[in-house]
């Protein structure tokens, strides 16, 4: 039989240890989950009787499945800083479902717009907050990328305007993002950043062909001001080069001019953006026509025969073909396919509206310039371009940790319908739930894993009609017994926020019982009666019980220690058994000590009197029905003995005389073989002596 | 390490704060356990102490940090001493005109106390005097008198332990002991000899350590119905001994005039003294801290016959001052639990807030 | 990201966490129990500290140790070779400021060994599931929540949906139990059971539901598929239920894993209906432990090839490796 463990194995062993061959004698591994994402695993090398000891030692390990991040404490400071942005959110589209059955109004789009506004500053914010300064530049590049993308996402799918500046919207963000695009090839920046401390000390920058072509890559992705600022530093602005050079320097001018005039579709006139703004796409593209129309003439014009440098010829040139959109040049100033994108929206197709267009042209210009190795992001881009929403998941899903898949589905689903109901429907395969809620489940218990972050996952749980409330639930029950309370108020609070009445009781419960049995009794009690959890009381009440009992009538310190115990278990606890019983047994011990002590330092006869007929008072509360268990009667009518003694006066009237009897008697039948009760001591025949005299006197009183 | 403080964004949730208050926000390396207002220097030198625990390495530590004023607030670390054990309480208290104590105790039931020099950094950070555990487990509440510095500590075990500091050493004197059969969770001063006690149940005790035995007074028939639930914080009115106030479970804040002993006023709670709900309690959760506050003091709450009012912040977020007979004034409501707060001795405006989220909270309030 | 917690010692046979993740009880080969707590103490390089050791079956081995859910506080049940059975809580007793571990009360079993021992974990009643090398399952509950003392046993039985006989015919090398696990507070308590013997119709998986209108257990699905029917069962694991409309359960039968979906139909006396939805092959020999995260979504293995491998669902549903450590 395959698979199958030889039925002939030898029983020459015990058979325990036979019956545990299979998995103890060997290696193993013991796998144990802890909350969140943990996992425990025990590499177990048991040692056995043939070998005396092993070569590799056992050991716990301890693993954090699928978190990526190492640096925890800039990871809590985003998990923080995103919350309010997020919950504020949620709120607000929990709102406009009420209000409106038709789902989501169309302006939605604007409410996430300002979240997206908010989380992109979250994640530009690593400087500032002391703990957490991304000192690792690698790490300061993974949030940067992480924004670069937030703010794609945002352009393409939230912002319902960007549409209309599509160009200066995709330049914008070039600008911003250029440098953590590519990682492997120079980039526009860096070019730059190499060229100017050049630019310093060289008086003539047009001989280096480095000036020429970092130009021209600015150009291409529309950083104006840059190339008109390097060119005024041409050579042939010198005072001394005026003169043999001002044709040349004509051309520069010219050039610079021509830039600095290019016609812009903006939605408001920026400051500090070079170029000439236009707001209404009709008179863009007139300017356009007529800007294009200079550049071409100044192409043609005869003064390029008069410019002697011929550094300076080319170079210009090849600026003036950028403006004019020569493919091929922009191709080979550019060095990302992203940038050759920029470059053509900028002078190819100026007139682009809308993502249509776009995504066939980002295909066109990855054919052009395709990635250099393996550029992980393309297909990202591509499909955020493109908005092909299930692509987009999937991408980030790989690169980017569960927090940016869970803040970034609501990006998607700003405006896109389509990417609404592909993210909110409820699917089979999950069992009803949908994406989004699947995500949030995903975030929600790395979050669990972590002593600081746990608190945060109701934010993103209490939305799930499906799973979340029970997987908010279940990280609650696992939340371990704490001696801070800051914990344990924290697990109540959310259970008071979020209705969660039967996690916290027994949340409760097992702080009750936590610190019942660590020595703790007060915490315990207060905690089971949050819980309400009247068995454990009750049971509780009983063993103080024992306590007291036990404790002799002349230790008036145990019997306070415990008497605030008693305080505690409060007056609304009374019906309650145990409870009832400790309260009034309180009640009696501390009347019937006042008295002993009146006894005993010989206080006025009258006070000695009315402290005595407080005991028995005491005493017949605890006679009635269902108050004192039979164990306990016994020890309680040997305390009366002092009571029914009293020579002074008689305490005990002859109707209570009367009840103790009875109690006596009943006691006596039902528990005629009772060996724990000792029935037939002689005790009972003294309380039996003084019952029956203490009633004679009554009846005589009487 | 200078540290900058982003001042609150909030204007997206349309909900504007409060006329005349200025919040901050300043970023910590970790979760604030406690912050506490050095005793001035000088009105120009502030500083603070906070007590911060690493959950990345599990480390915990005590800083002192200058604090400057200029357009915005911002920390500037002056010292800090590794602390062997989380510290669950800190306290501070001016020891000299020139120095401070900065008291803290720890979940594992010992104490340190650090004697610095309030104005410069010191050349050296004097080491801290540190105790044995004279708790079993967490210290819940420490206090310092002032005229005697005498420290008085209460914890679950159901202890309260006498320190005294004496230049380089401590000794303890443990005045009861009730073997973890009733937890105490706070303690406060009322005077050089008498002090008050709280924890389970809302019940107040008052106490006076030249004497043996039990404590002076207890509240409890005061308090009839309450049942279960923890009071947490206690504050003992600085000129009037006899006014204390306590914060606990369930947004429980309640006031006594202990020359009265009738019952407490009640300031804020979801139910009342009788069990039965009440409607509108601005908080509803936890009360961390409370602490009369000299800054709402207006000419009608300076009556000897009424309770001053009390700044208090809780774990549902809200910092608010509370006053008998007044509306509650609600200054903040934070995403988070503001975990401890303290209002600067020498300037009333100030509030220094220990936030959930690893940050400080800066409070000025226009004078 | 991993990081090691710390070294054992090699007579370390079983280790088991409690509910929290916080403590680890391991049980080892010369009958004693080790206590492990996860470290708060910033001064300590290891992160796992060993605060208690102690002789629980003297003289023997003790195979396994389970823990109980905390409302009934720190709670742990041992077991010896012999089939004794230990329940165990930790204490401060009055008086004393050190917690101490204390024997609450002794199970005496069949006097054959015990092969998996589990504790439920319902609000209703504590029980304990102790299955045994002669091949009966035995379930003890307890009497009083707050006292441990007192255990009494409630029902004995089979693996099997009828009768068998087993004494001398068939020999047990293990089994594994696994209880209902679920966040919805009163559902009916209900387990899994597998073993490992020589009787295919004992090893088979089977759900175990207890009836409260007949006072008693009843099996009311058997987790087999035909591929898997002569495969030794040698762990099962039941996914904690935080909502889905059914149960999950895996089971590591063979050289592979079988994930069942089990949907509750409560109205009907045969009120289960199960399906296998994937069956996880690829692995160098023998399947040895399975266990469901918090949620049910991803599921961790172990095998004889000593590697751990994880799996989850893609967004189409279906099963797949997603890592191995």
């Amino acid at each position: 039989m395959p698979g199958w463990p030889d039925s002939d194995m030898s029983f020459a062993g015990e058979k325990s240890i036979k019956a545990w061959s299979s998995d103890s004698a060997s290696a193993k591994v013991c796998i144990s989950w802890g909350t969140g994402n943990k996992l425990r695993l025990s590499y177990l090398h048991p040692r056995t009787q043939e070998i005396s000891s092993t070569a590799t030692p056992s050991k716990v390990v301890e693993v954090k499945v699928g978190s990526v991040s190492s640096h925890e404490s800039a990871m809590r400071r985003l998990v923080y800083d995103s919350l309010p942005a997020f919950a504020l959110l949620q709120n607000r589209k929990q709102q406009a479902l009420r209000q409106s059955q038709r789902g989501l109004p169309s302006d939605w789009w604007e409410t996430v717009l300002q979240y997206s506004r908010s989380i992109s500053v979250v994640l530009g914010a690593n400087k500032s907050s002391s703990g957490s300064v991304l000192n690792e530049t690698s790490e300061m590049e993974k949030r940067t990328l992480l924004r670069a993308i937030w703010d794609l996402l945002e352009i393409v799918y939230v912002d319902k305007h960007a549409s209309s500046w599509l160009t200066e919207q995709l330049t914008d963000w070039l600008e911003r993002y250029d440098q953590v695009l590519s990682n492997v090839e120079p980039t526009v920046n860096s070019k730059l950043s190499v060229l100017k401390p050049k630019l310093i000390n060289t008086r003539f920058p047009e001989d280096d062909e480095d000036y020429w072509s970092s130009l021209a890559s600015a150009l291409s992705i529309g950083w104006l001001d840059v190339v008109v600022k390097y060119l005024r530093m041409h050579g042939s602005y010198q005072h001394d080069q005026i003169d043999n050079r001002q044709t040349e320097n004509g051309l520069v001018e010219a050039v610079a001019v021509l830039i600095s005039k290019m016609p812009r579709l903006q939605q408001s006139s920026k400051t500090d953006t070079v170029g000439v703004t236009y707001t209404f796409k009709p008179e863009f593209s007139k300017a356009w026509e007529r800007w294009r129309n200079q550049i071409s003439k100044l192409v043609t014009s005869v003064f390029w025969l008069e410019c002697t440098h011929e550094g300076t010829a080319n170079g210009l040139k090849q600026l003036l073909s950028i403006l004019l959109g020569d493919t091929n040049i922009l191709i080979s100033a550019t060095t990302h396919w992203m940038e050759l994108l920029v470059s053509h929206v900028l002078f190819v197709k100026p007139f682009l509206m809308g993502s249509e267009g776009l995504l066939s042209l980002a295909r066109k210009c990855m054919q052009l310039k395709p990635p250099i190795g393996i550029d992980q992001l393309t297909e990202l881009l591509l499909a955020i371009i493109g908005e092909n929403t299930e692509v987009v998941l999937v991408e980030c899903r790989k690169h980017f940790d569960p927090w940016m898949v869970t803040h970034m589905l609501e990006l998607l689903s700003a405006k896109n319908g389509q990417a609404q109901s592909f993210l909110t429907e409820e699917r089979d395969e999950f069992d009803g739930l949908s994406l989004e809620e699947f995500h949030r489940l995903v975030y929600a218990q790395i979050l669990s894993s972590y002593p600081c972050t746990w608190q945060l996952t109701p934010f993103y749980l209490a939305s799930g009609t499906h799973q979340g409330q029970g997987l908010l639930e279940a990280i609650l029950l696992m939340r371990p017994v704490s001696s801070d309370s800051k914990v344990s108020a924290k697990v109540l609070d959310i259970c008071r926020m979020y209705d969660l009445h039967a996690v916290a009781e027994r949340y409760k419960r097992m702080m009750g019982v936590y610190y019942w049995k660590h020595g703790r009794k007060g915490l315990g009690i207060s905690w089971l009666q949050c819980g309400r959890d009247y068995s454990r009381l009750t049971y509780a009440a009983n063993e103080l019980f024992t306590d007291v009992s036990q404790a002799s009538v002349g230790d008036s310190g145990r019997l306070q220690e415990l008497d605030s115990l008693i305080d505690l278990l409060g007056p609304q606890f009374e019906g309650f058994g145990g409870l009832a019983f400790l309260h009034r047994f309180r009640d009696f011990k501390g009347a019937l000590f006042s008295f002993q002590e009146g006894l005993a330092n010989s206080i006025s006869f009258d006070k000695q009197v009315v402290a005595g007929k407080t005991a028995v008072k005491h005493l017949m509360q605890l006679m009635k029905d269902g108050i004192t268990a039979d164990k306990f009667l016994l020890p309680l009518l040997q305390d009366a003995v002092e009571l029914l003694n009293f020579s002074g006066e008689v305490l005990v009237s002859s109707a209570e005389t009367n009840i103790l009897l009875l109690r006596l008697q009943n006691l006596t039948i039902t528990n005629k073989h009772d060996t724990v009760l000792d029935l037939s001591s002689e005790s009972v025949a003294k309380i039996r002596l003084a019952l029956g005299r203490n009633l004679g006197r009554a009846i005589l009183k009487d | 390490m200078m540290v900058e403080a982003s001042p609150l964004l909030r204007g997206t949730e349309g909900v504007p704060l409060t006329a005349g208050v200025e919040v901050w926000r300043i970023p910590q390396g970790g979760y604030v356990d406690a912050v506490r207002w050095m005793p001035p220097a000088t009105a120009w030198h502030q500083s603070i102490a906070t007590a911060l625990w690493d959950p990345d390495d599990g480390t915990f530590k005590l800083q002192l940090s200058s604090f400057s004023f200029e357009e915005g607030p911002s920390i500037q670390e002056i010292a800090s001493w590794e602390l062997p054990e989380r510290a669950s309480v800190l306290k501070t208290l001016p020891f000299s005109s020139q120095q401070a104590i900065v008291a803290s105790a720890s979940f594992a039931g010992t104490m340190s106390f650090i004697i610095t020099k309030l104005l410069g950094p010191d050349v050296v950070p004097p080491p801290p005097i540190l105790s044995s555990p004279i708790h079993d487990r967490i210290i819940t509440g420490i206090d310092l008198q002032s005229d005697t510095h005498d420290c008085i500590s209460v914890g679950e075990d159901g202890k309260i332990n006498l320190t005294q500091l004496t230049e380089s050493h401590l000794s303890h004197t443990c005045l009861i002991d009730n073997h973890g059969i009733t937890s105490f969770m706070d303690v406060c001063w009322s005077s050089p000899a008498e002090f008050v006690t709280a924890g389970l149940g809302f019940s107040l005790q008052w106490w006076d350590h030249r004497r043996s035995g039990g404590p002076v007074q207890v509240s409890n028939k005061w308090t009839h119905g309450r049942g279960g639930g923890f009071i947490h914080m206690i504050d003992v009115h600085p000129s009037r001994k006899h006014v204390c106030v306590v914060g606990g479970s369930n947004g429980v804040v309640l006031a006594w005039d202990l020359r009265w002993q009738k019952e407490p006023i009640q300031l804020c709670g979801i139910s009342d003294l009788r069990g039965q709900p009440v409607t509108e309690s601005m908080v509803e959760s936890d009360v961390w801290e409370v602490k009369f506050d000299p800054f709402s003091l207006s000419g009608s709450s300076s009556m000897s016959s009424k309770v001053p009012p009390v700044m208090i912040c809780s774990e549902d977020g809200i910092l608010g001052v509370l006053e008998a007979g007044e509306a509650p004034w609600e200054i903040l409501a934070e995403p988070c639990a503001i975990n401890t707060l303290d209002i600067n001795p020498e300037n009333f405006t100030d509030v220094i807030c220990g936030l959930e989220f690893e940050s400080l909270l800066y409070v000025k309030r226009s004078s | 990201m991993k990081k090691e917690m710390t070294w054992l010692d090699d007579l370390v046979i079983h280790t088991s966490w409690n509910q929290s993740g916080v403590r680890m009880a391991a049980a080892l080969s010369d009958g004693s129990i080790q206590l492990w707590d996860v470290s708060t103490d910033a001064a300590s390089t290891d992160d796992l500290i060993q605060t208690a050791h102690w002789e629980a079956h003297v003289g023997g081995c003790c195979p396994r140790v389970a823990w109980a859910p905390p409302e009934y506080g720190d709670v742990i049940a041992s077991c010896s070779a012999e089939g004794a059975i230990s329940i165990w809580e930790e204490v401060v007793l009055d008086g004393m400021i050190e917690k101490t571990w204390r024997q609450t009360s002794t199970l005496s079993t069949a006097q054959s060994s015990v092969l998996d021992i589990q504790f439920s974990n319902s609000t209703s009643a504590l029980y304990l599931l102790v299955i045994s090398a002669d091949g009966y399952a035995r379930i003890y509950m307890l009497e009083d929540s707050l006292n441990l003392m007192k255990w009494q046993l409630q029902a004995e039985f089979q693996n099997s949906r009828s009768p068998m006989e087993i004494n001398g015919k068939h020999r047990f090398w293990g089994a594994s139990i696994a209880w209902r696990k679920s966040t919805l507070m009163n559902l009916q308590p209900a387990f899994v059971v597998g073993c490992n013997s020589t009787s295919h119709a004992l090893n088979s998986a089977k759900v175990w539901e207890f009836q409260q209108a007949h006072q008693r257990w009843f099996c009311i699905a058997e987790l087999c598929e035909a591929d898997e029917s002569d495969k030794p069962v040698n762990h099962v694991s039941w996914a904690q239920n935080i909502g889905r409309s059914h149960e999950l359960i895996a089971v590591a039968s063979g050289d592979g894993v079988s994930i069942w979906q089990l949907k509750f139909v409560t109205a009907a006396e045969n009120n289960c209906s199960a399906v296998r939805i994937a069956r996880l092959t690829g692995f160098e020999g023998e399947v040895w432990q399975v266990e469901w995260d918090m949620s049910g979504m991803t599921l961790a293995s172990s095998g004889t090839d000593g590697v751990v491998r994880l799996w989850q669902t893609n967004l189409q549903g279906e099963w797949k490796q997603i890592s191995q450590i």
